[in-house]
C-alpha cells in the first residue's frame, strides 16, 4: 500500500487511472484554498505517482465524476465553470482545457455522467430531478432525449455495459432503485 | 452489432425500454453505486444510509438474482462505491464512517471471494477503482486523509 505525498487534498472522492494506465487523477476538496474543489494530475509509472499539475478548482463538492474519452483526455463537471469541461494532458505534460456546452443543459451532470462503448451517446445523470439527458456526443447543440425515471429524486451512477446493450443507474430519496434499460438501435 | 448515428444526429428510434425484470433492491436505501461484471456474470450495489451491499447473478444478460448472501457483506455501514476491474477478474467496494475499508474480491464465473479486506485508517473510504491492467486499485478517503494504492496480488 502506498500513499499519495503530494496531494493538497483533505478529502478525495474520486481517483481513476487513464485507459492506458499512464496518468492518474485525483478529484477532490481541499480545506484551506479558496475554492474548495480540486482535480490533480498525476503521471503513474513504475508504481510511482508524480504529480504533473492541480488544473481545477470549484465552489462546491458536487462535481466529483472524472472521465476518462481517451488516454489523455478527461471530462470533469466543475461548478464554478458552470459546465463540463475536458482536460487535455499534451505530449509536453501542460494540461488545457475547453469548456464544452450542451444543449438545454439544466444543471444535469452533477451526480454523473457517461458516454456509451461506441462514443456516440452522452447521458448525463440530474440532480433533484428525476431525468437522465441522452446527447449526441458529437454534436451537442441537438436536443437531447429526456428520460423520466419513475418518481426518482438524485439519481446516481450512470453506466452502460461493455457492449453498449444496456445502460444502468441508481436512484435515491423519494424511490430508491436499480434501473436497467435495453438500448436498442435500428 | 452498434449501428452509426444518422446524419450526425440522435435517431428518435434509439430507445431505453426498461427490462421487465429489475433487479429487487428491498431494504437497501439511497443506491449509490451499481456495477455490471464486464462478462456479464455478476452485479453489484451498494447503499449508503445504514444499509448495505447485495451481489446479483445474471443469467440471459436480464435476470437478476439476488445472491447477497454468498459474500456475506458488510451490513450496517456506509457502503460507498463498487467497482469490477476492466476484464472482471477482481471487484472491490469502500464503505466508510464507523466501519470503514475496503474489500477486494475475486470474481470467477461460479464464485465471488473475498480476497482481501485491508484495515484503513482513519475512516472516510469514499471511491473505489482499478487500473486499467487490473494490477492496482485506488482509494480515495474523506475525513482528512490522502488516498491509497493497492496492489491486487498483495493482501495487505
Amino acid at each position: 500500500m502506498q500513499t499519495i505525498p503530494d496531494t493538497e487534498l483533505d478529502e478525495t472522492y474520486n481517483a481513476i487511472w487513464s485507459p492506458d494506465d499512464k496518468y492518474f487523477i485525483l478529484i477532490g476538496y481541499t480545506k484551506t484554498a479558496d475554492s474548495l474543489n480540486n482535480v490533480e494530475v498525476y503521471k503513474w509509472e513504475n508504481e510511482q505517482l508524480t504529480k504533473i499539475q492541480n488544473v481545477a478548482s470549484g465552489n462546491t463538492r458536487s462535481g466529483s465524476t472524472c472521465l476518462f474519452i481517451s488516454n489523455n483526455e478527461f471530462l470533469v463537471y466543475e461548478t464554478s465553470k458552470l459546465g463540463l469541461v475536458k482536460y487535455t494532458i499534451n505530449s509536453d505534460q501542460s494540461v488545457t482545457n475547453e469548456i464544452l456546452s450542451f444543449e438545454n443543459q439544466d444543471q444535469p451532470f452533477r451526480r454523473g455522467f457517461t458516454l456509451s462503448p461506441n462514443k456516440q451517446l452522452f447521458i448525463a445523470a440530474s440532480t433533484g430531478t428525476n431525468k437522465i439527458y441522452i446527447y449526441n456526443w458529437e454534436d451537442r447543440s441537438i436536443s437531447p432525449i429526456v428520460i423520466n425515471i419513475d418518481t426518482a429524486y438524485n439519481i446516481f451512477d450512470p453506466s452502460f455495459s461493455i457492449d453498449g446493450e444496456y445502460f444502468y443507474c441508481t436512484t435515491s430519496q423519494t424511490n430508491n432503485s436499480v434501473n436497467i434499460y435495453n438500448v436498442i438501435y435500428e | 452489432m452498434i449501428p452509426l448515428l444518422y446524419n450526425g444526429k440522435i435517431p428518435k428510434i434509439v430507445s431505453f425500454v426498461k427490462l421487465d425484470n429489475q433487479p429487487d433492491v428491498q431494504s437497501a436505501t439511497y443506491g449509490q453505486s451499481f456495477n455490471v461484471d464486464p462478462k456479464m456474470r455478476w452485479a453489484f450495489l451498494n447503499a449508503t444510509n445504514f444499509n448495505y451491499s447485495k451481489l446479483y447473478k445474471i443469467t440471459d444478460d436480464s435476470i437478476y438474482t439476488d445472491v447477497t448472501s454468498n459474500i456475506l457483506p458488510p451490513s450496517k455501514r456506509l457502503a460507498s462505491t463498487i467497482k469490477f476491474s476492466k476484464n472482471g477478474t477482481y471487484a472491490g467496494q469502500s464503505y466508510n464512517n464507523v466501519n470503514t475499508g475496503l474489500r477486494l474480491y475475486k470474481v470467477t464465473d461460479t464464485d465471488f471471494e473475498v480476497l482481501a479486506e485491508p484495515d484503513i485508517r482513519p475512516r472516510g473510504a469514499q471511491s473505489f477503482s482499478f487500473s486499467n491492467d487490473e494490477k492496482y486499485c485506488a482509494v480515495g478517503l474523506v475525513y482528512a486523509d490522502t488516498p491509497c494504492i493497492y496492489r491486487t496480488n498483495d493482501s495487505t
